[in-house]
């Protein structure tokens, strides 16, 4: 940990307590930015050691809310990964985060799902299978396996829109984000590699994303990663929002039918926080007739961490479903009826407290293509 | 030992693992010490249950409300048991008829104002660290803020207090009337003594009607020196600024390096605001204005709305941060000095910065001459010349009839050097800790040793 100390410009002053969402749950010190980086400090110092930290380490969702508030501009998410890959190396990782890197080796995703199946959810019929494309659609693990509908929304729309484009099929991999966030940066190294060859073989020069964390992670970790691995790299991420907001200025799409329905946009951490998308969400929303949109008292640069990134939801779900529903009972205040999003990591997190129950969750192309239709 | 405590107290609320220690052996300053164990007490019978407890062993203990002191007055220097209050966060009772509220001592500054915006109430004063600092450690500190010029410190809206001392013994201070003429006033005495004399279990505050009008000023000057003469020139005809605020040539332009704020090229800057509740403070603002035209003020600018207004606020709200980003080891101080010797005690801190090669940069609420000298440092090799070139800023602010903290506190850091400035009622500072903590148990070493 000692080469992590000249990273930690912490003065202590401890404003990150305002606005880190596990110090919200727990008020104590150890959550928060300050107490974790002070813990890798005593771990440089010998003062502690990796498994007294262990645990309060992995337990942060790297929504990046500390650094917001951090008069030194300290991205304690970023040195916190490093810190893990460290405890990774010492043996001290939680079980579950050792479990999704076995199934990454056995089945290219951190659930253990069969990858042939990973395509499962294409509409039938309907093939932008592999062929080359300068476009290409990542879906990510959770829109592949466990959202399948979001999945199918985004081909309809882009199909729809006339966009010749390709997907990776059963060859796309996890993009490799659970472990790199979780410090196994030897899975993901073998993931990142294969997915940036299936994505030459198609000579895709675009690739859209449905999940945040699938689009962080090409946008911020697959340029450093493919420098590291000698590998040429020339890609540009979109996530869908960004994509369909350019496909309604250029008219390509249009959204044609009213929907009466009164919704709040969640922000996403890493689209939102981590790359400053906040904009395009919302334009495509107000483009829909009829739709109100209207915002949770945390939005934007403050909106409030859905609890599921960082490792933490598979290792510690008590603090994930915490977390969702209190942005589920945010989102209630609002006065909105559903609650939109364009993760499917977040919708799954919120899906899963909700039951049915309370406010609706959809994803962005769910009221896209409602509104294309008829 | 500390499974007899656990039996007084739900073991889940003692902490004894290391790592979770670990995170309470500092606050914002370098210093940092272990504690033996914490207590998160929920309510009074548990703080009566830990001080008897530690009492009885001659255990220390240090109260801790979010660890943000600059001074290391939260830092458990000798161990023992650090009291959280993190958990004791109760809105109790708001009043408005009364204008009071009655609230536990770890409720968060910015929760209370967000409680009482809903009924068109402030707790005003406004410290830097608002957003996180608990109204217990404010009324341990007498903390201050930028608003401090026009609403006073937080001994002013403190109105009563219930205390636990060392023994065990509560004692409730105070009440709910507005003014007394009874007996001495031992609440007085507790706020600002930093937890070395009892730990507060419960707070009545005084509130004030939230304002509804603003109206803001920025200048800029040529010389440091008009702008601190400006301040006294303003208070001397009658100005009641809510806001006033210094920034020299070094902060300026660390902001102008570590932000895309956009600032004129200037020596020195102030940032004037009045509120109330008509448009009268723009007439106000347009006097004060004058008699800085008067003072040297080289360019003026005023706010016609809300926007305006955050424009021109961006280069005193990105203070700090900047200066943390320039410099992450920064030592900010809190000298304080009448208004009419600021520009002295402006000069005697460049005087001092050369003196002992140690890169400055000062902002600070002018208003009511406090003044944040913050000491950047390069690395940790300027920690000792650093602490001689404080010393004599000190003895300084102390020689201009002013004391050498007006908002931060002793703590420890400054624990030494208390004597210089109370040399007359140090003893009976001592004889009051005697008294109230005779086993010297309540935050030892901080305030004076």
């Amino acid at each position: 940990m000692k080469e992590l100390l000249a990273e930690i410009k912490c003065n202590k002053c401890g404003f990150c307590r305002a606005v880190c969402p596990l110090f919200g749950l727990t008020r104590l010190d150890s959550y928060a930015a300050r107490g974790k980086l002070a813990l890798i400090e005593g771990v440089a110092e010998k003062e502690l050691t990796m498994k007294d930290v262990a645990e309060r380490l992995f337990q942060c969702t790297t929504c990046k809310a500390c650094w917001t508030e951090c008069p030194a501009g300290v991205e304690a998410d970023a040195i916190i990964e490093r810190a893990r890959a460290k405890l990774v190396d010492a043996g001290v990782a939680p079980a579950p985060h050792r479990r999704m890197a076995k199934n990454a080796g056995d089945t290219y995703n951190p659930f253990g799902e069969l990858p042939e199946k990973r395509a499962a959810w294409l509409p039938l019929g309907s093939t932008p299978n592999n062929k080359s494309a300068e476009v290409g659609y990542f879906a990510g693990c959770f829109a592949s396996y466990r959202m399948q509908g979001v999945a199918k929304n985004t081909v309809r729309i882009l199909q729809r829109a006339g966009v010749d484009f390709t997907i990776l099929g059963s060859e796309e991999y996890c993009c490799g984000s659970p472990f790199l966030r979780t410090g196994q940066e030897e899975t993901a190294k073998a993931l990142i590699k294969h997915n940036i060859m299936e994505i030459k073989k198609r000579k895709i020069k675009t690739l859209i994303f449905s999940c945040a964390g699938c689009m962080l992670t090409f946008t911020r970790d697959y340029p450093a990663w493919a420098k590291k691995l000698h590998i040429d790299y020339d890609l540009k991420a979109v996530h869908i929002s960004q994509f369909i907001d350019r496909l309604i200025r250029k008219g390509e799409i249009k959204l044609v039918k009213p929907i009466n329905e009164t919704v709040t946009y969640h922000d996403p951490c890493h689209i939102g926080r981590h790359l400053g998308i906040y904009e395009e969400p919302r334009n495509v929303l107000r483009a829909i007739h009829g739709l109100k949109l209207v915002e949770m008292e945390h939005s934007r640069e403050n909106a409030l961490c859905c609890g599921g990134g960082g490792g933490v939801r598979s290792a510690y779900k008590e603090i994930a479903d915490a977390l969702a529903k209190k942005r589920l009972e945010e989102a209630k205040k609002s006065g909105a009826k559903t609650l939109v999003s364009c993760c499917a990591l977040c919708e799954y997190s919120f899906i899963e407290v909700n039951k049915g129950k309370g406010i609706k969750v959809k994803d962005l192309t769910d009221l896209v293509l409602e509104a294309m239709h008829p | 030992m500390l499974s007899e405590l656990k039996k007084l107290i739900n073991p889940q609320r003692v902490l004894t693992e290391k790592s979770e220690l670990y995170t309470y052996s500092y606050d914002a300053t370098r210093l940092r010490h272990m504690p033996l164990a914490v207590v998160r007490p929920v309510r009074r019978e548990e703080v009566v249950k830990t001080l008897k407890f530690a009492s009885a062993r001659g255990i220390p203990v240090v109260p801790r409300g979010s660890g943000t002191s600059l001074t290391g007055a939260s830092v458990p220097v000798r161990g023992g048991i650090v009291l959280d209050f993190s958990l004791m966060n109760r809105i109790k009772e708001i009043d408005t008829k009364n204008s009071l509220v009655v609230v536990e001592p770890g409720v968060v500054y910015d929760e209370l104002n967000k409680a009482l915006a809903e009924k068109g109430f402030y707790f005003p004063s406004e410290p830097g660290s608002g957003k996180v600092c608990t109204v217990g450690g404010m009324a341990g500190t007498n903390a201050t803020g930028i608003r401090a010029v026009k609403y006073g410190p937080t001994r002013d809206y403190v109105l009563a207090i219930e205390v636990v001392l060392a023994s065990g013994k509560v004692l409730r201070l105070g009440s709910k009337a507005r003014t007394t003429s009874s007996g001495y006033s031992i609440k007085n005495l507790f706020v600002g003594s930093e937890g070395t004399l009892g730990a507060f279990t419960e707070l009545t505050l005084h509130i004030v009607p939230k304002p509804t009008h603003f109206s803001t000023a920025r200048m800029t000057f040529n010389s440091i020196e008009d702008a601190a003469n400006a301040v006294p020139s303003m208070i001397e005809q009658g100005i009641r600024p809510s806001v006033l605020e210094i920034l020299d040539s070094a902060a300026l332009q660390t902001i102008r390096s570590f932000s895309k704020v956009e600032l004129p090229e200037a020596e020195a800057m102030l940032l004037l605001e009045i509120d109330g509740f008509c448009d009268d403070v723009e007439t106000e603002v347009k006097k004060a204005t004058e008699i800085c035209k008067a003072s040297g003020a080289s360019r003026i600018e005023y706010s016609k709305n809300a926007v305006e207004r955050d424009r021109l606020w961006e280069a005193r709200k990105a203070a700090y941060p900047c200066l943390a980003r320039r410099s992450p080891l920064l030592l900010s101080e809190d000298v304080t000095v009448p208004v009419s010797r600021l520009s002295e005690l402006l000069r005697e801190i460049r005087r001092i910065s050369r003196k002992y090669r140690i890169r400055t940069a000062t902002f600070g609420h002018a208003g009511e001459g406090v003044l944040h000298p913050n000491f950047l440092l390069r690395d940790k090799s300027e920690l000792g010349m650093a602490k001689k070139a404080m010393k004599e800023l000190f003895i300084t602010a102390i020689r201009l009839e002013g004391t050498i903290s007006g908002e931060h506190g002793i703590g420890f850091d400054k624990a030494d050097l208390v004597g210089i400035e109370h040399r007359s009622s140090l003893p009976v500072m001592k004889g009051i800790k005697k008294l109230l903590d005779p086993g010297n148990i309540m935050n030892p070493d901080k305030v004076f040793r």
